[in-house]
């Protein structure tokens, strides 16, 4: 992971919290792009939420080892991963 | 008064208020329809900042999205029953004054239905909320409604204006005496007016001193306003300002007179200098046979249809009126032939044949289904699909010929979309569950169908429970039962613990 990173938002991805969940949804003008909304869990959430555009990955890193109960390897993994996950849904620019 | 304008249909007005920059200004609307009726498909970011579950965002989210993806924009939701609620949320307009026709009889006898109006508008935009009404006068209440003071009144309780406002008046106030009976297929040829214009524009300008704008409609189209009397928004302007409207006034007037005649004789020579003078009396209207249409009275359609056709062999609405009762009584050559007629016609009676065309063409594609000319049906289908179609069976019948033609993917996204646009039946579930043996991905599917169905089979049983008498809920319910079983059996062959 590159901890000097700075992710951004895709524009085009709304989100907000319904229920206990983290929606993330497409809105794109031509509807044929918009296939499903994605939900995600505490962790992603809480990483979505810290993509401000001027946070570092590092960062956001130290922030997640503060609010939750796990080690730096597995968040490393973790965060990689949802990552991936994001752009592939196009929800980072 | 320079500011007056007559439409056609009532919509037109927000092209009007949108065109003076009008903004925030009280609205006057006499009428006997409400016209705000909510939006369904918003934007999605609306959509996600108004839900209040999971359930409800993608039950929104599922009609918008089909809706974008058919009809392109938004905008073309506005219709003459909604086009107050963009007027609201892009406040144009600020607070509401629904005038009802009729006296305090009429309001007290209708105080239940004015009540269920507003609760259905509430409750779509918000289901939270619930309706508050004050009492301020025998006539006059007040509520709240999409963030506006919200008043139904009837004309003798209108309060006095001295402010500039908004005036918008629908003839059809005129001779719908009652709310209980402002459907258009209630009273069918026995509309008579309950106030006269020249009464209703002196009691206006007393009450309503600084009108901004003043926009009349005939709301001929739909039949709410029978053709003889759509010379009373012409005599409503000409009240408000003489010297604009008299001219016009007489012609239109003139015309009537001759329509009336025709009416009574059947003679040609009236139609025609009828028609002559405005040609308005062309319209798919002119006649009570859409109406009865609707209500299933055929016959007496039938007579309407001729009694047009006998005058005026190319009349759009009529050819496509006889062409709908003749493909009901599965005379498919001949519906065809009248179907064909009018959709050569090269000039359709400058009428408003936006649905009149499209029920020639999705008429068409029936027959051609019926005579197994897959082709020809889906060709008709796909310029319905290209012109924005959002009728659901449209969608259901092409994936139906596209199943047939064992392109299940696109027949599968087909019948999503006929489900989505509020297709009232389980026949695409049942046909979606047909094809889920040819794909080869069918997880997604699987889901969306045990999904749709418990939306479907709830919806059932709240209707069960309402114990209404539905015409065709023991059908249905066999029906649901058939589906249940097939949908168990696939839902073990691919799940083998999959429980619905």
């Amino acid at each position: 992971m590159q901890a000097e990173v700075i992710l951004r938002k895709n524009p085009n991805v709304v989100s907000r919290i319904i229920g206990n969940e983290m929606i993330l949804l497409p809105i794109y003008r031509n509807s044929d792009e918009i296939n499903c909304i994605y939900t995600l869990n505490k962790s992603a959430s809480f990483v979505w939420e810290n993509l401000d555009g001027k946070t570092p990955l590092g960062k956001i890193k130290q922030k997640i080892l503060k609010e939750f109960d796990a080690k730096p390897e597995e968040i490393d993994k973790e965060l990689e991963k949802l990552i991936k996950e994001l752009k592939e849904i196009k929800a980072l620019d | 008064m320079n500011n007056i304008f007559i439409v056609e249909d009532h919509d037109t007005v927000l092209k009007i208020w949108k065109k003076k920059n009008i903004q925030n200004l009280d609205l006057v609307h006499l009428d006997a329809h409400i016209d705000l009726g909510i939006h369904l498909a918003k934007p999605l970011k609306k959509i996600l900042e108004e839900a209040e579950d999971i359930k409800e965002l993608k039950e929104k989210l599922e009609y918008a999205i089909s809706y974008l993806h058919y009809a392109k924009d938004f905008k073309k939701q506005i219709d003459i029953g909604n086009y107050i609620y963009p007027a609201i949320k892009e406040d144009i307009v600020r607070d509401f004054y629904w005038v009802i026709p009729g006296g305090i009889k009429e309001f007290k006898s209708s105080f239940k239905l004015i009540k269920n109006i507003l609760r259905d508008i509430l409750k779509e935009e918000n289901k939270n909320e619930k309706l508050s009404i004050e009492y301020l006068d025998e006539g006059l209440i007040v509520s709240s409604i999409l963030g506006r003071r919200f008043f139904v009144s009837i004309l003798e309780k209108l309060p006095n204006f001295n402010k500039e406002i908004l005036l918008d008046i629908d003839t059809d106030f005129l001779v719908i005496d009652t709310l209980k009976k402002a459907d258009n297929t209630q009273e069918i040829g026995k509309r008579r007016p309950w106030i006269l214009p020249k009464d209703l524009s002196l009691i206006l300008k007393k009450k309503i001193t600084r009108p901004k704008i003043i926009t009349i409609a005939y709301s001929v189209n739909g039949g709410f306003t029978p053709i003889n009397y759509r010379y009373f928004a012409d005599e409503l302007a000409y009240q408000f300002s003489n010297s604009k409207f008299k001219k016009r006034l007489f012609k239109k007037y003139k015309a009537t007179r001759y329509f009336l005649l025709f009416n009574s004789t059947g003679k040609k020579e009236f139609y025609w200098k009828a028609v002559s003078l405005d040609r308005a009396f062309r319209l798919p209207d002119n006649n009570y046979g859409p109406l009865y249409l609707i209500k299933n009275r055929f016959l007496k359609a039938q007579e309407e249809f001729k009694r047009i056709l006998k005058v005026d062999k190319d009349n759009f609405g009529s050819l496509v009126g006889m062409a709908q009762i003749l493909l009901r009584n599965k005379d498919f050559k001949r519906a065809k032939r009248f179907f064909l007629k009018a959709l050569r016609l090269k000039n359709k009676n400058d009428t408003p044949i936006h649905r009149l065309k499209e029920r020639t063409l999705f008429g068409l594609a029936k027959i051609e289904l019926k005579f197994k000319k897959l082709n020809k049906a889906k060709n008709y289908l796909i310029s319905l699909k290209n012109n924005s179609c959002l009728e659901p069976e449209v969608y259901y019948l092409l994936g139906l010929i596209l199943e047939k033609e064992k392109k299940y993917i696109l027949a599968v996204q087909y019948y999503k979309d006929a489900i989505r646009l509020g297709f009232n039946d389980i026949l695409p579930l049942k046909h979606l569950i047909k094809i889920t043996k040819y794909l080869k991905q069918k997880d997604d599917i699987i889901k969306y169908i045990n999904y749709r169905y418990r939306t479907f089979k709830n919806n059932f049983l709240r209707l069960e429970r309402a114990k209404k008498r539905i015409k065709g809920l023991n059908s249905l319910r066999q029906k649901l039962l058939d589906l249940e079983k097939s949908l168990i059996q696939l839902n073990k062959s691919q799940y083998n613990n999959l429980t619905i």
